[in-house]
This record gives structure tokens, C-alpha cells and sequence, in this order.
């Protein structure tokens, strides 16, 4: 058990340096003439306009911010699965109250009209 | 221990035993090797992936697909792969460099790093942890960091405004996914992959819902570039 957490965390340190060598073998090969033409901002074949790095309403903040309540909430039955046939009744019927305050949830936040894409 | 891998590391194991190495330096040489052997693998099965997916999907939009490169045009995506390591690369005026380079790294690094628990073989896998699909889960959820990272460093609003869509879709499907995933996990009372697989039934878990194999195709599904 132990010797796969050492290959897991070998892989952890080495898997980005495939990536890696992929984007510097082109530094090696590929030939770079930047000039002030080629590098500007691509956008629609019209020039930049204004700042890019503003200030950007994320329509769905709301949306995700519930959705990593429902994500680490769903993390939280993995332990319950695992464990389903060695639990008591009364544990099984607690899992089954909290999807359910789960599915109450979504439904006030349906109500609530997050759920809608502006 | 009478397959190829394994047999192969054993022996490893006994040459490099009779070097003289502790058996903690060995057990580290073995996962390095590991690992370089099993990346490779992936990268280069890709390739091979690569041309049956656009075989395939040309197929479907009534085309022939790559059919001029060696036969069957099967050589297509090493001649593609050369090409684009031989290409120039445009970093935009005013985008943020490092985080520039660091988001494709992010996004293939991480998609590498979920097949350190997929099983290719009863005893062939990278690592048989017993909390496998919580680490599918959260590993594959960086991979989205990477998109919005790239779509903020390039300084373009189209390309800020495509990751927030992107990552729109990718947080739609997560969560259904995760409840997917609890049903395998809960036939089998295991989170290993192993295990998981060892108790999936032919024909018996194809009625039920997703089943152990069933994630390992669910690992395999992609948001690729034509869904987006």
C-alpha cells in the first residue's frame, strides 16, 4: 500500500515534465521571429479594444458556488457507500435524510432561480 | 506474479538487489521507471487513438479521414505531431507567460495522472489505492484550472469568455458524474479499482447502472475541442 503513495507521488512530480518537454522541444527546433504584427492580440480581426484583464460578471457565481456544496457534499457518501452493508438501519436511513435535505436544497435554489442561465 | 510487468520488475529487483542497493532505493528506481514507462505508453497510444477518433467521426460527417500518410493514412498523426513541434510559437502581446505555459501543463498532466489507478490487467496497474475514485475525482477536477488559466493569461476576451463557458460545462457534468460513480462503489463496498472490477459480473452489471468498467470508460469520455 505504501509503495503505490511512493508511485503515486513519483508520478505526481514527474507527469508534468511531459507536457514540459513538449513545449520546450519547439524552443529548440522550431524557429521564433516574434515581431509586433504577429504577437498582437488576436481577437475578431478587429483591434483590441480596451483592457482584457477586467472585471468579468460570471453569470453562473451563484451556480458554482453551489455547486461545490453539492461536490464536497457527494464526497461525503463515498465513506457511506464503502461502508452501506456494515451500517445499522439507523445509519442508512440518516444517508437517505441527508440526499434528501440534498434534493431540498436544489430545489430552493431552482426556485430561487439560480439554476437559470441569464 | 506470471505476468510480463511484474515478472519483468522482479527481476529488476534481483539485479539490482545484488548491486548492493537498499530495498527502499530500489522500491523508488522501480516507480520511477514505472512511471517514465507507463507516461510514454499513454502518450504514444494516444497517437494511435488520435487517428481511429478522426477515422471515426469522419465516418460520421460522411468524410474518408486522414487516408494519404502510409496506409489507411495511419501514419497521419506522427506526421502531425512533428509538424507541430516544428511550429512557431505566438505568445500574444501582454499575456501573462507563466501562467501561459503552465496551463497546457496543468491540463495534460492531470488527465496523465488518472491513469496511475486505472487497472490494465488483474495485476498490471500503476497503483492499487484503496481510495481510487475519490482520487479519480479529485484529480480530474484540476483539469479544469488549467482552462480557466489559459483563457485568463492569453489577454483576449474571447478567449476568457470560451473558458468560463467551458468551465460552465465542465461543473455541469461533475456532479452527476460523482453520483454515477457512487453506484460502483457502492455494489462493490470498495473504492479500489481492483476490487471494483473483480466484482463487476459480465452481463449481470451491463443491466445495473454504471458498473466497474463502466468507469474506466467514463475516465475515457473526454470534453474534447468538438463538444466546446
Amino acid at each position: 500500500m505504501l509503495n503505490d503513495w511512493i508511485f503515486i507521488g513519483i508520478f505526481l512530480l514527474l507527469a508534468p515534465i511531459f507536457p514540459a518537454a513538449a513545449l520546450l522541444i519547439p524552443r529548440l527546433i522550431a524557429p521564433r521571429k516574434p515581431n509586433s504584427l504577429k504577437s498582437e492580440t488576436y481577437e475578431c480581426g478587429i483591434e483590441t479594444y480596451g483592457e482584457t484583464w477586467v472585471q468579468f460578471k460570471a453569470q453562473y457565481y451563484i451556480f458554482a458556488l453551489v455547486f461545490l456544496i453539492f461536490d464536497i457534499e457527494i464526497v461525503f457518501l463515498f465513506p457511506w457507500a464503502v461502508a452501506f452493508d456494515q451500517l445499522p438501519m439507523f445509519a442508512v436511513i440518516e444517508g437517505v435524510l441527508f440526499i434528501l435535505i440534498l434534493v431540498a436544497g436544489l430545489f430552493y435554489t431552482w426556485r430561487k432561480g439560480v439554476l437559470e442561465w441569464v | 506474479m506470471s505476468d510480463p510487468v511484474n515478472s519483468i520488475a522482479e527481476w529488476l529487483r534481483t539485479i539490482m538487489s545484488s548491486w548492493g542497493l537498499s530495498e527502499g532505493l530500489i522500491t523508488l528506481i522501480l516507480a520511477v521507471l514505472g512511471v517514465v514507462i507507463l507516461g510514454t505508453f499513454l502518450l504514444i497510444v494516444d497517437i494511435l487513438l488520435v487517428w481511429i477518433e478522426r477515422k471515426i467521426v469522419a465516418r460520421f460527417q460522411d468524410r474518408l479521414g486522414p487516408n494519404r500518410v502510409g496506409p489507411y493514412g495511419i501514419i497521419q498523426p506522427i506526421a502531425d505531431v512533428i509538424k507541430l513541434l516544428i511550429k512557431e510559437e505566438i505568445m500574444p502581446m501582454g499575456a501573462d507567460k507563466f501562467l501561459f505555459n503552465l496551463s497546457p501543463i496543468i491540463a495534460l498532466a492531470t488527465v496523465l495522472l488518472l491513469w496511475a489507478v486505472v487497472p490494465f490487467a488483474p495485476t498490471i496497474i500503476g497503483a492499487d489505492i484503496n481510495v481510487a475514485v475519490l482520487y479519480v475525482v479529485a484529480i480530474g477536477s484540476i483539469g479544469t484550472l488549467g482552462i480557466i488559466m489559459a483563457g485568463w493569461a492569453s489577454n483576449n476576451k474571447y478567449a476568457l469568455l470560451g473558458a468560463f463557458r467551458t468551465v460552465a460545462q465542465m461543473i455541469a457534468y461533475e456532479v452527476p458524474m460523482i453520483i454515477a460513480l457512487l453506484v460502483p462503489v457502492l455494489l462493490a463496498r470498495s473504492m479500489g479499482m481492483q476490487t471494483i472490477v473483480k466484482c463487476t459480473k459480465p452481463l449481470v452489471h451491463i443491466c445495473r447502472p454504471p458498473g466497474g468498467r463502466h468507469i474506466v470508460h467514463l475516465l475515457d469520455c473526454r470534453t474534447g475541442s468538438d463538444t466546446i
